[in-house]
């Protein structure tokens, strides 16, 4: 981006290259060809020369002109701040209210008491539960809601934790074994699969540090569970 | 609430938003969406979990983005968007701080040109020079066929070079 725009400005005039060979030159502009007819005809054709360096200042100005317009920062807030009496008449206003709500709740205030964790197991599911801010799901399949973030659902992959989320856990063996066969049939490493319907679920689970999104499914691969193992895959099927 | 069998292959690590996001709302700023920009990109990744491609992720948001794009972008609000466009460069954006201001002018101008080309011309330019796709991905986003990607790209390319000079193009 630092050598001199030449021909634009030398010319103030566009130069087509030869007409079998103006697109190859910009093409050539954009990225190096392997064309040795075109590198041949440029080593004699003036007029091709000319047209190739306008067509790469062209894609230089192009590029820096895309720059010049980089993304927004994500979400901006919009404001409208107002005048100075506006603002300070919302503040005031912002204050009584809290005042008066303050007053009116003081004298029956009673510590709010949060919404538990909400667990819906599927049928021969097994999720145990350790107060209102923990479960641990074992084996099968069970949806989860749940309202703050210090309540976490623990899987044999680790924990999930979210604030004001649905998701659903699924825990099974990777491999497929074909119906019938199952106490034959070695079982392969426990999968959890996560599947998350509303919210951003967070975990501790390895290489996922970024929360996931409504519509996502993860499937983690676990080695060995013990837990998982003896629960749920050396049940006999019914 | 159990995951349906054909929403699985939404577990497609190529659907991870993040590493994606930033280029999207990059790409999307240099077709032109202003305030609309985060619901684009938002949009692009529901789409694309209800509807998994075929082929590569990335031609596939990219062409899902520029739908959107090109379905929200309403010719009369292009005209206003332009103008914003143009008054929203940022200075300090520069990639070389050795820059003449002459060739800042020159990028400005080719910016204000980009912004009044057809959309598929401008998505052709933006496609092959800032996001160095080949003719064959940037068809599959836009599409259409190789020789037409060509065909807009060089028409693209001719409309910015005569601006630039200070010739009327074709």
């Amino acid at each position: 981006m630092t050598e001199p725009i030449r021909s634009i400005h030398a010319n103030h005039a566009n130069h087509d290259g030869c007409a079998e060979f103006d697109e190859q030159l910009m093409e050539l502009a954009v990225q190096p060809l392997a064309a040795p007819e075109l590198e041949a005809h440029l080593a004699i054709c003036e007029r091709c020369r000319r047209a190739h360096e306008q067509y790469r200042d062209t894609v230089r100005i192009v590029g820096a002109a895309l720059t010049l317009r980089p993304a927004p920062p994500a979400r901006p807030a919009a404001r409208n701040r107002g005048s100075f009496g506006r603002r300070a008449a919302t503040a005031l206003l912002t204050s009584l209210v809290a005042a008066a709500a303050i007053l009116w709740f003081w004298p029956s205030a009673e510590p709010a008491l949060r919404p538990s964790m909400s667990v819906h197991p599927e049928q021969g599911t097994t999720v145990q539960l350790f107060g209102p801010d923990r479960a641990v799901i074992e084996s099968g399949t069970s949806t989860f809601v749940i309202a703050h973030s210090d309540m976490v659902v623990e899987t044999p992959a680790g924990r999930l934790s979210c604030d004001d989320c649905e998701f659903t856990v699924e825990i099974s063996e990777c491999r497929n074994c074909p119906p019938g066969e199952r106490p034959a049939c070695e079982p392969g490493p426990v999968c959890v699969t996560l599947f998350v319907a509303a919210g951003l679920v967070g975990s501790d689970i390895r290489e996922q540090s970024a929360p996931l999104g409504p519509g996502q499914i993860l499937t983690w691969s676990v080695p060995s569970s013990p837990v998982a193992a003896l629960t749920h895959f050396e049940q006999p099927p019914e | 609430m159990k995951p349906e069998p054909a929403a699985r292959s939404g577990s497609d690590p190529r659907f991870d938003p993040g590493p994606w996001q930033a280029e999207l709302r990059a790409f999307l700023a240099r077709m032109g969406a202003c305030d609309d920009l985060d619901d684009l990109v938002q949009e692009t990744f529901l789409r694309a979990v209800r509807k998994p491609p075929e082929g590569p992720a990335r031609a596939y948001l990219y062409q899902v983005a520029l739908n959107l794009f090109r379905d929200r972008g309403r010719r009369l609000e292009r005209g206003v968007r332009v103008l914003e466009g143009a008054a929203r460069i940022d200075h300090r954006a520069s990639v070389d701080p050795a820059d003449t201001v002459e060739r800042r002018d020159l990028a400005e101008r080719a910016w204000r040109l980009i912004l009044t080309l057809p959309d598929h011309q401008r998505a052709a330019l933006i496609l092959r020079i800032d996001r160095q796709f080949t003719y064959r991905e940037a068809a599959r986003v836009l599409g259409c066929s190789e020789a037409t990607v060509r065909q807009h790209f060089y028409l693209g390319m001719k409309a910015v070079r005569a601006v630039i000079a200070g010739v009327p193009h074709d």
